[in-house]
């Protein structure tokens, strides 16, 4: 995933050999470089190495700020009481008091850290430092994946809506059931037919054995050229249907961490016959995942190894994840 | 919420102080009183409705809170008052409100209970007259009810 920030340079050998070095202040000073010229690709790698792109929007906080978010004053289901009325020739038309609220969102610190023996740096075994490398900035972004879509899983399961297609057979995905999900996203999304900004399913999240059913849909389901071209078109799979992207998530499926935290933690029943949930995202809007950032990652170097005849790095960042507006997430099942 | 956003606030008082939390729409009655225009006594006071036999004020139009402000500032999006500063009370215009207690009647005078919330005229005990029912409850319990505290 990273390994082109990785890879040695002549000068980034000798910089890990003078880090391996038993005198401390060359060692340090060594440590502390590698630290700053490992900050700038962890900070790249744990935004773009990620499942959260393009879900999240990143808000930098400035320090003293507040991670506070107002909300709309016309919330869900109070649009009624926002429509113009008849009035007589004359008279004092009654007024329209609006209020809102917000919300803030905590955030949190997260840490972690990495070391090794010095004499790996000494015998400058690039790949096994490189390897801790990478494992430092996984323990990152593993973190911030779990807390990003379990915040959407949470928001999805609090709606209390799963959609499925009785028709399908048991863990078959379907396109109708992306078509379900459409007319369901846009029934609860608020607003009426030419509403600006409007509910829309965009994005749509699937097991990859929920993608590989596309392949087995029958010719009821699409037409022999289509068929055709999933068998030996490049990438042979589709990734849009009915204007909605498909991804797949390796944490979806049968078994999987974010299948067992929607039936396990959230305590989410599936319907009869269904085996799986997907989860679709509305991200035309951008208003309501957000991912209010207090510091960014941060990577220093471990002083205090140096008499245990070892070297390391550790770090931390504070962050926290939201979703303002749960209609934005819809889960569905199959 | 209390009360919708569609209401006409006739007339309003922002005299009096509340010494304790509520919910805007419930109607406030004398607690203590001030002395001439008393415009900032704190002896000018009002509360929430406990008796029948109260001296109604008017309607509450904010929400009173009791939050810790030097750990965290009052919410400046809504309409709220920190418990012990002064509100605004409606005492004749009408509201949409869903501060209801029982059946209710349109065209029936209003009157309250003890807690606050309003009841029909044809409440078996009740308090003296605050308004008349304008409206019988929607789908979510809201009626349009008319304050006039004479």
């Amino acid at each position: 995933m990273s390994k082109k920030f990785f890879e040695p340079t002549p000068e980034m050998n000798q910089l890990l050999s003078r880090a391996g070095s038993l005198q401390r202040e060359e060692s340090l000073a060594a440590t502390s470089e590698l630290a700053k010229a490992l900050e700038l690709p962890l900070r790249q790698g744990v935004m773009s190495g990620n499942i959260l792109d393009g879900i999240f929007e990143a808000i930098n906080l400035q320090p003293g700020a507040t991670a506070e978010f107002p909300l709309d004053f016309l919330a869900p289901g109070t649009e009624k009481e926002f429509v113009a009325f008849t009035i007589p020739n004359h008279g004092r038309i009654p007024e329209r008091h609006v209020e809102g609220d917000y919300v803030m969102v905590p955030t949190y610190d997260v840490g972690a850290s990495i070391d090794w023996l010095l004499k790996y740096a000494r015998d400058a075994r690039w790949d096994v430092v490189g390897r801790a490398m990478d494992v430092l900035q996984g323990q990152f972004v593993k973190k911030m994946n779990d807390d990003g879509w379990h915040t959407l899983l949470s928001a999805g399961a609090d709606r209390n809506i799963l959609i499925y297609d009785g028709d399908a057979s048991s863990g078959m995905f379907s396109k109708r059931l992306v078509s379900l999900l459409k007319v369901v996203m846009r029934r609860n999304g608020g607003g009426n037919s030419t509403s600006i900004n409007r509910g829309e399913l965009t994005d749509l999240y699937i097991s990859p054995e929920g993608h590989e059913d596309i392949r087995n849909w029958g010719v009821d389901e699409v037409d022999p050229v289509t068929r055709r071209d999933l068998i030996v078109g490049e990438g042979g799979l589709l990734v849009r249907i009915f204007q909605v992207n498909l991804h797949t998530l390796d944490e979806l499926g049968e078994g999987q961490e974010y299948q067992n935290f929607y039936t396990t933690d959230l305590s989410g029943t599936m319907p009869a016959g269904k085996n799986e949930i997907v989860v679709g995202l509305d991200l035309r809007n951008n208003d309501s995942f957000v991912m209010p950032v207090r510091a960014p990652v941060q990577v220093f170097e471990d002083e205090a190894l140096h008499r245990q005849r070892r070297a390391g790095m550790y770090g931390w960042a504070e962050h926290g994840f939201a979703a303002l507006d749960t209609r934005r997430v819809l889960l569905g099942a199959f | 919420m209390a009360l919708r956003p569609t209401r006409n606030e006739f007339l309003t008082d922002l005299s009096f102080f509340m010494n304790e939390t509520a919910e805007r729409g419930l109607l406030c009655v004398f607690d203590s009183q001030g002395s001439g225009a008393a415009m900032d006594q704190s002896e000018a006071s009002v509360k929430v409705a406990s008796s029948l036999d109260d001296k109604p004020v008017g309607l509450l139009l904010n929400d009173v809170v009791n939050l810790d402000l030097t750990r965290q500032h009052i919410n400046y999006d809504k309409d709220e008052m920190q418990k012990g500063g002064k509100v605004l009370l409606l005492r004749h215009g009408f509201v949409v409100t869903d501060q209801i207690s029982g059946a209710i009647t349109m065209g029936e005078r209003a009157h309250f209970v003890p807690g606050g919330s309003f009841c029909s005229n044809s409440a078996s005990s009740h308090s003296v007259h605050v308004g008349r029912w304008l409206s019988k409850k929607d789908s979510d319990g809201y009626a349009k009810l008319e304050i006039n505290i004479i």
